[in-house]
C-alpha cells in the first residue's frame, strides 16, 4: 500500500476555537478519497493547511514520503499537487485557453529576456503551452469554448475550466475543493464521469465535498469531519450507515 | 489589427509628424511627451498589469536624472555611460526597496511608495553639495550617437520617439508571454497565481524593478536633453500625474496610456496661462474618469488584438 499523501495530527485554532483538532488520514496512490462533513466541520481549513495558505499549530503533512513543512504554497504544483477552487478563481480578462495555459506556467521555461525580445524560445514555449492546454480542454470535452472569456460561459463550464487548469500540468495528486457546489443534477453526473476519467489516468484525487450523492458514487474511501475532528473513516457503504455520521449530518 | 501592426502605424505617423513640424517649441513639447510615455508605459506594467500601485515614480525619474547628471558633471564620465550606470543603480535600488514594500498591499503600498518618492525628492532638495539643492544642476553635456550630435529639437525628437517605440514594443512582447498571464493572475486572483507555481512576491519585485528601469531611463535622458534639472520637476504632484495617466488611459491598455500621456503632457504646455489651475483640473479629471469611465480609454482600443 503506497501512500501519496499522509496527514498526521493536524491541529489549528482560531482564537479559542479549534477549527481542526488532531486530524490524521492518508490518501493512497491511485485512489479517490473524499473529505466530507457539515458546514463548519473544518474541511476548508484543513484544505488550506494542506495547500499552505494557512499555517498550522501542530501536526505534519507528508507528500510522497517527504515532509512538506518547508514547501511554499507556490512550490506545491512543482512537487505534483494541483488544486481547484470552490469559489471560481478564473482570470476574467484572459480567454479560457489562456486560463488553462496559466496552469501550465511552471512547465514552460521562458525567461524574462526571451519574453521582452520575443526570442524564438518564447514562441516555442507558448506553442507548447497552447498545445497542452488544448489537449486538456479536449480531454474534458470543452475545447469548443477555448476562445471564450469566463464571463461568457455557464457556471458548470467554469467548474470544468477550473479542473482543466489544475489538470494541465499532469499532477500526481489533484485536490478538488467542492467541485459540485452550484451544479445541477445533470452537471453533477457529468462531473462524476469526468472525475473517473481523470482517475483512470493514474492521478490520485482528494475531494472535499458537500454533495453526499457524488461522494458516495465516486470515492473509494471517505473521511468524515465534524466540529474539527475526524469522526469516521471508511468505505462509502460503511460511512452511509455510520451512526456518528448520520448524527452529524441529520442531527439524529 | 494586431497590437504590433498598430504600433508600427503609430510609429510611422509620429515620424512623419517629425518631418513636417519645424517649430522648435512644439517639437520640444512632443519630445517631453515621449519621455512621459516611457515612464507611464513602465508604470502601466506595474499598475495596469500587476495591479501594484506606486505613488513614488517621479522619485525614480529623479533618481535616474540626478545620478546620471552627477556622474557626468562631477566625475566627467561619458554621458551614455552615466545614463547606463544611473539606470542600473536606480533599478537595483528599486529592487532593494521593492523587496520589503511589495509585501504590503493596496493603500499601505501606496503610502510606502509615496514616502520613498518624497525621500528622494527631499534629498534632491536638501543635499545641496551633491544635488545643487532647489537651484538644481546644470551643464550636462549634449548627447551624441556615434559622433552624431543630438544638438537640435528635430534630431532629439527622432531619437527619443524611436527609443519610446522600442520600449513599448518590448513591453507588448513581455505581456504577450507567460509572464503577462502570471501578472494578470497576480492582479485579480492572487491565490490562483500561487496555486499554479507563481512566486507572487518575487514577480511583484521584478515588475517593480522593470518599471523603475523605465522611469530612471526617462529621467536620465531628460536630464541630458534639457541640460538642467531641479527638484521641482520630480515632486508628488508629478507622481500622481503619472498614475492619473495610467488610470485615464485604461489600466493595462498600452495605446490608451500612450495617448493619455501625450495629451496630458502637451495640454498644460499649451495652456500655460492656466498653469495655476492645472492641478485642480487634473484632480477633477481623475474623479470624473473614476466615476464615468472606470476602464479609462481602454474600450477605444478594443479592436486592437
Amino acid at each position: 500500500m503506497d501512500k501519496i499523501m499522509s496527514i498526521e495530527g493536524i491541529t489549528k485554532s482560531f482564537g479559542g476555537i479549534k477549527a481542526v483538532d488532531n486530524v490524521s488520514f492518508f490518501v493512497k496512490k491511485g485512489e479517490i478519497k473524499a473529505l466530507i462533513g457539515p458546514n463548519g466541520a473544518g474541511k476548508t481549513t484543513l484544505f488550506n493547511i494542506i495547500t499552505k495558505l494557512y499555517s498550522k499549530d501542530s501536526g505534519k503533512v507528508f507528500f510522497m514520503g517527504k515532509d512538506t513543512e518547508n514547501y511554499k504554497s507556490y512550490e506545491l504544483v512543482k512537487y505534483g499537487i494541483s488544486r481547484t477552487f470552490q469559489n471560481i478563481q478564473l482570470i476574467d480578462d484572459m480567454s479560457i485557453l489562456e486560463n488553462v495555459m496559466l496552469g501550465y506556467h511552471i512547465k514552460t521555461k521562458t525567461t524574462a529576456i526571451d519574453a521582452f525580445f520575443s526570442l524564438p524560445k518564447n514562441k516555442k514555449q507558448e506553442d507548447k503551452a497552447k498545445e497542452k492546454a488544448m489537449e486538456t480542454l479536449k480531454f474534458l470535452k470543452i475545447d469548443s469554448i477555448s476562445d471564450k472569456y469566463p464571463n461568457e460561459i455557464p457556471f458548470g463550464y467554469k467548474r470544468l475550466v477550473e479542473i482543466a487548469r489544475a489538470l494541465c500540468v499532469q499532477p500526481e495528486l489533484l485536490l478538488l475543493d467542492e467541485p459540485a457546489a452550484g451544479l445541477n443534477e445533470s452537471e453533477t453526473n457529468k462531473l462524476l464521469k469526468t472525475i473517473f476519467r481523470i482517475w483512470e489516468q493514474g492521478i490520485s484525487i482528494l475531494l472535499i465535498e458537500h454533495d453526499m450523492n457524488l461522494v458516495m458514487n465516486c470515492s473509494h474511501s471517505i473521511v468524515v469531519m465534524d466540529e474539527g475532528r475526524k469522526i469516521a473513516e471508511g468505505l462509502p457503504s460503511y460511512i452511509q450507515n455510520d451512526e456518528r455520521v448520520l448524527k452529524a449530518y441529520f442531527g439524529k | 489589427m494586431s497590437q504590433k501592426t498598430f504600433l508600427l502605424v503609430l510609429f510611422l505617423v509620429v515620424m512623419v509628424v517629425g518631418l513636417f513640424i519645424k517649430n522648435p517649441f512644439i517639437l520640444n513639447m512632443l519630445s517631453l511627451a515621449a519621455l512621459s510615455v516611457i515612464v507611464v508605459i513602465g508604470l502601466n506594467l506595474l499598475l495596469g498589469f500587476a495591479g501594484q500601485i506606486s505613488l513614488g515614480h517621479a522619485g525614480f525619474v529623479a533618481l535616474g536624472a540626478y545620478i546620471s547628471s552627477i556622474l557626468a558633471i562631477r566625475l566627467n564620465i561619458n554621458p551614455w555611460l552615466s545614463i547606463l550606470i544611473a539606470v542600473l543603480v536606480s533599478s537595483a535600488f528599486g529592487a532593494l526597496i521593492g523587496y520589503p514594500t511589495l509585501k504590503l498591499k493596496s493603500h499601505y503600498l501606496a503610502m510606502a511608495t509615496l514616502a520613498i518618492g518624497e525621500i528622494i525628492h527631499s534629498i534632491a532638495n536638501n543635499y545641496v553639495d551633491l544635488t545643487g539643492g532647489p537651484q538644481g544642476l546644470a551643464g550636462m553635456p549634449m548627447l551624441s550617437i556615434f559622433g552624431f550630435m543630438l544638438d537640435n529639437e528635430t534630431k532629439f525628437y527622432f531619437f527619443i520617439w524611436s527609443l519610446t517605440f522600442l520600449l513599448i514594443l518590448l513591453s507588448i512582447n513581455f505581456v504577450n508571454s507567460r509572464f503577462g498571464r502570471a501578472y494578470k493572475a497576480i492582479k485579480s486572483k492572487e491565490n490562483a497565481a500561487l496555486a499554479f507555481g507563481i512566486n507572487v512576491h518575487l514577480y511583484k519585485v521584478f515588475i517593480f524593478t522593470v518599471s523603475v528601469f523605465y522611469a530612471s531611463l526617462a529621467g536620465a535622458i531628460y536630464a541630458f536633453y534639457l541640460g538642467f534639472i531641479s527638484p521641482s520637476s520630480f515632486g508628488l504632484t508629478q507622481s500622481i500625474e503619472y498614475v492619473v495617466m495610467v488610470v485615464i488611459g485604461g489600466m493595462g491598455s498600452f495605446f490608451g496610456v500612450f495617448f493619455t500621456s501625450v495629451i496630458l503632457t502637451i495640454l498644460p504646455n499649451l495652456l500655460t496661462s492656466l498653469e495655476d489651475y492645472w492641478p485642480i483640473a487634473n484632480g477633477l479629471l481623475l474623479i470624473l474618469a473614476m466615476m464615468f469611465m472606470p476602464n479609462g480609454l481602454k474600450g477605444l482600443f478594443k479592436w486592437i488584438k
